[in-house]
């Protein structure tokens, strides 16, 4: 079975119901909308075809184990995920941005019908989260104003919070 | 790709150019207000705004310019970071960011800019947070410290 989902930019796309249900929104809409297309209005074409095309791959995957943020996470990114990630900058973030909307979460959530909220805290293993593990890489190792060359972000500090962040320098510095 | 906005031509703004400022100074409150809501008087400070503009050249509002004010330059330059896309995300997903990341790197993501500040301080406290639970839950409960606590609770 399959369900039509409408993007901002109003094109369809028809997707396997099991895989559109590895996004939360979406299952909740599916119960409402019937037959119905569903709409997605804070998500263009380009970024649902690469979220759908990352919950194609990743349907099959087993349970991520839970997180409940005492364990140490990790950066590392599998082959298959780094090469979909490889994206230009604002594409990164439009990923990070949709699949934080779409409240992904892994497909075998669905199956196991674990509790929402529990769904939501264990969902480490998304596109959101892969596209949030690039983001901290590209951080690594970098000084605050190289990280601002790379995403273009203007220093907007008052003068009183950059004498703040001198202080705060000099006292890591002696540390 | 240069962050500076540059007014040219004609402008329909209440934004005056700071001789225009100073020489309203001795002009009263109520009479600035009538100025600047009243039409037909809007359009004259218009002209004198486009005179200005024609006679000094347009109006560059760069950051760290001289010619703007600290506050203006503090909104313009945050004004141009709500278009950067790092910039544009809510702070939970900053503090996801930050959390696949050493303290250090939170540290130096806090002096990047005034967004990035605000969650990676709030990463920190929840480090910080992190960290006290743990010596909370493990050491500290075996200290005798939090027995002594414990029995002085109890009574």
């Amino acid at each position: 079975m399959s369900i039509t989902i409408v993007t901002s930019d109003n094109e369809q796309f028809c997707v396997e119901k099991l895989v559109a249900q590895r996004i939360a929104l979406i299952e909740d809409m599916v119960e409402n909308a019937g037959d119905r297309p569903i709409p997605l209005p804070n998500v263009t074409a380009s970024v649902l075809r690469k979220i759908l095309e990352y919950c194609e791959h990743h349907k099959n995957d087993p349970l991520p184990p839970y997180d409940d943020g005492s364990r140490s996470r990790t950066t590392h990114i599998s082959e298959w995920d780094q090469k979909f990630i490889t994206v230009d900058q604002e594409m990164l973030f439009e990923i990070i941005l949709a699949a934080n909307y779409l409240e992904m979460k892994p497909l075998l959530y669905v199956r196991l019908n674990v509790p929402r909220v529990q769904c939501l805290t264990a969902c480490n293993a998304v596109a959101g989260d892969i596209g949030c593990k690039t983001v901290a890489n590209m951080i690594k190792g970098k000084s605050p104003e190289e990280i601002r060359k790379l995403f273009n972000i203007v220093n907007n500090f008052t003068p009183e919070e950059e004498a703040q962040i001198r202080k705060e320098a000099e006292w890591a510095e002696d540390r | 790709m240069s962050n500076s906005v540059i007014f040219t031509g004609h402008v329909q703004s209440r934004l005056q150019p700071e001789k225009s400022v100073k020489s309203a100074t001795s002009v009263s409150t109520a009479s600035c207000v009538y100025n600047a809501t009243n039409p037909s008087r809007r359009c004259g400070l218009d002209a004198v705004t486009n005179t200005w503009n024609e006679e000094q050249g347009a109006l560059e509002l760069t950051p760290g310019s001289r010619r703007l004010s600290p506050a203006m330059d503090l909104a313009t330059r945050r004004a141009q970071n709500k278009h950067v896309p790092a910039v544009c995300l809510p702070i939970e997903l900053l503090e996801r960011i930050f959390s696949f990341t050493d303290i250090s790197y939170v540290f130096r993501a806090s002096a990047v800019c005034h967004w990035w500040r605000i969650a990676a301080v709030s990463q920190w406290n929840m480090s910080i947070g992190e960290v006290w639970r743990l010596s909370v839950d493990g050491a500290y409960s075996s200290s005798r410290f939090y027995n002594a606590n414990l029995a002085e609770n109890d009574e």
